[in-house]
């Protein structure tokens, strides 16, 4: 910028012009000591292939490095489940690693606060509490089966008295559960978007809680426009237009907690169709009258008035599921956020089960009705960790957190996961770890949970990290994936699993390996052993290489034939499970259902600390750096209240104020709250930044699966003190609107 | 008039018929579900600040690419509506006649430049952007150490005072045609992808050389869906959209 | 104008502002060209390497150190085991080769000062230039015959154009700035 600064330092004294020049002197070039000699280009950018653990969809990216900096991330193109895209939680985390408030020095809590420890000191007090902890210690993680939970669980997993858990996204366990009654075995229902033709979105955000994103975008696209001569169409149903239901050609808006009526009032129509048309050949025609007969109640005339539609209207969205074949039906955050989630998504799981029996015979639609090949796999990369499959639950968290409260644990580690923010008030997390003598955080930064931690450990980001996975959510096909370090570790941090394997050697346990690489390494030889379909042409060495290079292993034709299934059977029998049972709320007297949701940017609070997603603005209501509640123009009339004023939500468990942002597209009996926002104690960009929408909530749960219903609060509102000016993106809405949508 | 049309052709249509390369790029609207992966992925692929809570409140955010929402109808009958909003690159573009200095101009291959070195900070061009996607440097960027450790080193980052845009990602064309070069060929229809056109989830943003009437770029910007934002200002964006569409299950 | 009609005060105004644009205007010739007194500019190494030695006596070519130079943006200094690869049989007692071994025993790299240098705002990518066999000394001068180098090039962006103007290379601005 010479000339700029020419303008700018003309009217300066002359003898600075010395001091800016000879600043050059100061300039280094430094040199690597030993050239990399893999080919690498490293002054250029190289990428690494590896996945990304901002949440647990398991995306493939790589990830662009220049002179041992990482640049840029991108999808891994050849990955099946980000298909060589990323979402922006995944760009973020090129920012993260340079984040300056990354912990870099291990702390130990006393009386006047956090005082930072040298790592040997560390390891000697961590050794020295696994000796008297004696077995009596949890493991906490976010749910994923990666290389910590495996070293903790071969350390300690024997010894009575340990309990390992997950904090999992809301969700995802009933996800899991769903269906499960239809056939003779487990599955997490894959509903394949890609090929459909026409799609219902039961309270489906696929954008914003996924599972997967990236990976149910890619699926939108090739569904909406991948085709030649299809445009898929989608209809949304739900409280709230969301992200997704913006993209969806048709909104209803059902009242919570109603889906699953819906859903058996469609199969309803559905099954007489079939019946009268004589399709789908292969069920057998009694199990039709049985359920014909089992679905009489779900008539549209008889549960019309509840859903607030139109009979017709439920018969006109029956009619393309079967004319538009290949359809799906997706259920998501708004079947599984209630007490009746179960039961709607085994509803919805049968209205599939029928889509798939009417398109059998004309369409390349993947097997319906196969166990997931990853649920196998997951299993199996279990079964090669050591870890408890079954761990991931909200069940097990609300034991673990039972058991913390009698004092059943004299130690525990919580490994990158904040519970103490991102569990609901009703759990009482925060006051049961308090109750637990000695609590080690395994943290990248501060944050609430860490805050009440004794001993808090600064651990690698993942992209200075090796680790295994397993896609939580996967399309049809076993994914395995490898986390590679790209860079060597930029701040004084310790892998927070290699830190617990010196701690567990010099407190004399047996330790699975000396390092978390050997673990892992050791991980991919016992997976090998054990997965049938990995490529027994390569020895082990080439397998080694393969991961490296591709990020994990995936068999190399993505198509659902090539994916080792074994055929299961239908249960024909279902009939008992066909029903939807009332939702049920806590504090059902108060007027408005509480409706929290995740946003594309916040994850369940992660991103908060990052500017980049602080500062992109909310895909709906293109809101920056601000907390905001969602609700109809007309409640908020009725409320006496304009955008930017504040509102009073509170229920039994606590209250929050938040400023108004009205909105069209939600019901008028629903405020919608974002989750992620209000934190405490994660860093100057999160903190203060509204209010946590976890503390209205209780701890209800699903009535089948003990899943967390995260939808099923009720609340007050009322006006508050205060304004806020609503940080909109600038833009001159509405001007383009005739030219871009006439059609 | 007639001469102001003539000048508008002659301008508009030369670079097309005369260089190998004319780079276009393709929104589908149909497939854009506003995730705002392609904002985050452009921030990060071109060294763009972040400006902080009360800058934004002055509205002096200075992301590339933005995502216009549109909210139309009334409850229930509501649709939401997302459009990806970046430099058009317009073959006669009203930002490029109103710098003094020459910073903004169109090159060879279709594209609007910003010339950073050049720039000397009047506005004009902001001021004069029927699309509104030129941001001004209101402060020096904010790149503290260790965060400057991401920083790309293809992307000058710029200094407080002057304006900058959507570049088409320059870097990764050249280095798209540097690539192509060293192999001895023409750059081939997806060699080359800006970071918005890499990241998007649902494969809504093409990039390619129009001038190519085999790429992709070129079919969709024929295929009848494709219209130009603003047509009747005369701009020629080599940003095409196409139109989303709706048609409603019920009623 | 008539000066003697001013008042002193005035007058020496006058002449203030007149030394002061002068002032100005010669600071802006340094910004605008460069500090001409630079050109010179021959900082110590942490090694005394020379390369009138290596290149000049013993006829080793720039590109097999500067590896990079063919296959990148960047020539790239090169890495200490390309020195150590060489001087473990070469010369292992001199002084400065025992130096150069201690900086890569201790897997420590060498902090060369920069000698040439481009402002941000300028993109250069040495590997098109090499594959036009442009020659290293078009730009760096004769480093060959130096012991110390020195800064022979300030590359103004006239040295660039008036070479990609008369070989036919884009001028277009885009070429070099983003």
């Amino acid at each position: 910028m010479d000339r700029r600064s020419f303008l700018k330092l003309s009217g300066v004294a002359a003898s600075a012009g010395a001091v800016g020049a000879c600043s050059r002197a100061s300039q280094k070039v430094i040199p690597f000591v030993e050239t990399p000699n893999d080919g690498a280009n490293p002054v250029d950018g190289d990428w690494y292939a590896t996945t990304c653990r901002e949440c647990n969809a398991g995306c493939g990216i790589i990830v662009r490095t220049v002179n041992g900096r990482v640049k840029k991330i991108e999808g891994n193109a050849m990955h099946p489940v980000s298909r060589g895209k990323a979402c922006a939680r995944g760009q973020a985390a090129a920012q993260t690693v340079y984040h300056p408030e990354r912990l870099t020095s291990p702390m130990l809590k006393g009386a006047g606060g956090f005082e930072a420890i040298g790592w040997d000191k560390a390891v000697d007090i961590l050794s020295q509490r696994f000796t008297e902890a004696e077995g009596k210690l949890f493991f906490l993680n976010n749910g994923a089966n990666d290389a910590a939970s495996g070293i903790v669980s071969a350390i300690f997993g024997k010894m009575d008295g340990f309990v390992s858990a997950g904090n999992q996204e809301p969700g995802f366990e009933t996800l899991r559960a769903g269906g499960k009654d239809l056939a003779s075995f487990p599955r997490m229902p894959f509903p394949d978007l890609d090929h459909a033709q026409f799609a219902i979105l039961f309270g489906a955000d696929i954008f914003e809680s996924g599972p997967s994103p990236v990976f149910w975008g890619g699926a939108f696209g090739e569904c909406r426009r991948g085709r030649a001569s299809v445009r898929g169409r989608l209809v949304y149903a739900g409280p709230r237009l969301s992200a997704t239901a913006a993209v969806c050609d048709l909104w209803l808006p059902i009242p919570p907690g109603r889906l699953g009526v819906l859903t058996l009032s469609v199969a309803q129509v559905v099954v007489d169709i079939i019946i009268t048309r004589k399709l789908a050949s292969s069920i057998p025609r009694n199990a039709l009258g049985r359920w014909s007969n089992a679905l009489r109640e779900y008539e549209p005339e008889k549960v019309a008035a509840q859903l607030e539609m139109m009979p017709e209207h439920i018969r006109k969205l029956a009619l393309p599921f079967v004319d538009e074949s290949p359809s799906v039906a997706i259920a998501g955050a708004d079947v599984t956020g209630h007490a009746n989630g179960v039961a709607a998504l085994d509803a919805v799981e049968f209205l599939n089960m029928l889509s798939y029996e009417i398109g059998r015979e004309k369409l390349r639609i993947h097997e319906r009705l196969t166990p997931e090949p990853n649920d196998d796999l997951k299993r199996r990369i279990a079964g090669a960790l050591g870890v408890d499959h079954e761990a991931q639950g909200f069940s097990r968290l609300a034991d673990l957190v039972g058991g913390m409260e009698q004092g059943n644990f004299s130690m525990g580690i919580i490994h990158h996961t904040n519970p103490v923010f991102d569990t609901p008030s009703g759990l009482k997390f925060k006051e049961a770890m308090a109750k637990v003598g000695f609590t080690v955080a395994v943290s990248n930064f501060m944050d609430e949970t860490a805050a009440e931690a004794t001993l808090v450990l600064p651990d690698h980001h993942w992209l200075e990290a090796w680790s295994v996975q397993t896609p939580d959510f996967v399309p049809g096909v076993p994914v395995f994936n490898l986390q590679q370090p790209v860079i060597r570790p930029f701040f004084d941090t310790r892998s927070g699993a290699d830190i617990i394997l010196a701690a567990a050697t010099a407190a004399k346990l047996k330790t699975p390996a000396a390092t978390t690489e050997a673990f892992v390494k050791g991980t991919i030889k016992r997976f090998r052993a054990e997965m049938h379909g990995a490529p027994v042409y390569l020895d082990d060495n080439a397998f080694n290489r393969h991961l490296l290079r591709n990020g994990g292993w995936w068999p190399e034709q993505i198509e659902t034939e090539a994916a080792p299934v074994p055929s299961g059977t239908v249960l024909w029998e279902y009939r008992d499970k066909l029903k939807a049972p009332e939702p049920e709320f806590d504090g059902a007297e108060n007027p408005f259902y509480l409706h929290p949701f995740q946003t594309v940017h916040m994850g369940r609070g992660q991103g908060a600390n990052s500017g980049w997603l602080q500062e992109a603005p909310d895909p709906i209501t293109t809101l920056m750096w601000q907390f905001w509640v969602e609700m109809n123009p007309a409640t908020a009339a009725k409320l006496g209240v304009v955008e930017g004023d504040m509102v009073k939500i509170s229920s039994a468990h606590g209250s929050i104020t938040a400023p108004v942002f009205p909105y069209k597209g939600i019901r008028p009996d629903v405020v919608a709250v974002p989750i992620g926002y209000g934190h405490t104690n994660y860093g100057k960009l999160a903190n203060g930044r509204g209010e946590n929408v976890m503390t209205l909530l209780g701890a209800k749960r699903d009535t089948v699966s003990g899943a967390l219903a995260w939808r099923s609060q009720k609340v007050k509102v009322e006006k508050a003190e205060g304004r806020t000016k609503m940080l909109r993106n600038a833009h001159p809405e509405g001007e383009y609107k005739g030219e871009v949508f006439q059609l | 008039m007639r001469i102001l049309k003539e000048s508008i052709k002659v301008k508009s249509f030369n670079y097309k018929e005369q260089n190998d390369y004319s780079w276009s790029m393709i929104i589908d609207l149909d497939r854009c579900n506003g995730c705002g992966a392609c904002v985050v992925g452009c921030q990060a692929e071109n060294n763009v600040a972040t400006v902080g809570e009360e800058e934004v409140g002055r509205k002096r955010n200075m992301h590339w690419l933005r995502i216009e929402r549109y909210i139309e109808g009334e409850y229930p009958d509501v649709k939401v509506r997302f459009l990806p909003m970046m430099c058009q690159h317009c073959a006669s573009a009203p930002c490029e006649s109103v710098c003094p200095v020459y910073a903004t101009y169109h090159n060879p291959e279709g594209l609007n430049v910003q010339v950073y070195n050049r720039c000397i900070g009047t506005r004009f061009c902001g001021n004069n952007c029927p699309y509104s996607v030129r941001y001004f440097n209101w402060f020096d960027s904010s790149f503290p150490e260790p965060v400057n450790n991401q920083l790309n080193p293809d992307v000058s980052v710029r200094e407080r005072g002057i304006m900058e845009k959507c570049s088409m990602c320059m870097q990764r064309i050249r280095r798209g045609k540097d690539t192509a070069k060293d192999e001895g060929r023409e750059v081939k229809d997806g060699d080359i992808q800006p970071a918005c056109a890499q990241t998007c989830p649902t494969g809504a943003i093409t990039f390619g050389n129009i001038n190519d009437h085999e790429s992709k770029v070129y079919k969709m910007a024929h295929s009848g869906r494709a219209i130009s934002l603003f047509e009747e200002k005369g701009t020629h964006p080599a940003v095409k959209y196409l139109k989303g569409g709706t048609n409603d299950v019920i009623g | 104008m008539n000066f003697s009609k001013l008042s002193p005060t005035a007058r020496l105004l006058i002449l203030f502002l007149t030394l002061a644009g002068m002032g100005g205007g010669a600071f802006a010739g340094i910004v605008y060209f460069g500090p001409i007194w630079l050109t010179t500019w021959a900082p110590a190494q942490p090694i005394k390497y020379s390369h009138k030695l290596h290149v000049e006596t013993n006829k080793i070519p720039c590109q097999y150190c500067h590896t990079y130079a063919r296959r990148s943006e960047i020539s790239s200094v090169p890495s200490a085991d390309r020195c150590a690869n060489c001087h473990e049989y070469v010369k292992p007692d001199a002084p400065e080769i025992v130096k150069t071994m201690e900086y890569f025993n201790e897997d420590r790299p060498i902090e060369w000062v920069k000698v040439f240098d481009l402002p941000d705002h300028v993109w250069f990518n040495h590997k098109r230039h090499i594959a036009k066999d442009v020659p290293c000394q078009k730009c760096h001068g004769p480093v060959e015959t130096m012991d110390v180098v020195s800064r022979t090039n300030e590359f103004p962006m006239g040295f660039c154009l008036s070479c990609h103007q008369e070989n036919g290379a884009p001028t277009d601005c885009w070429t070099c700035h983003t």
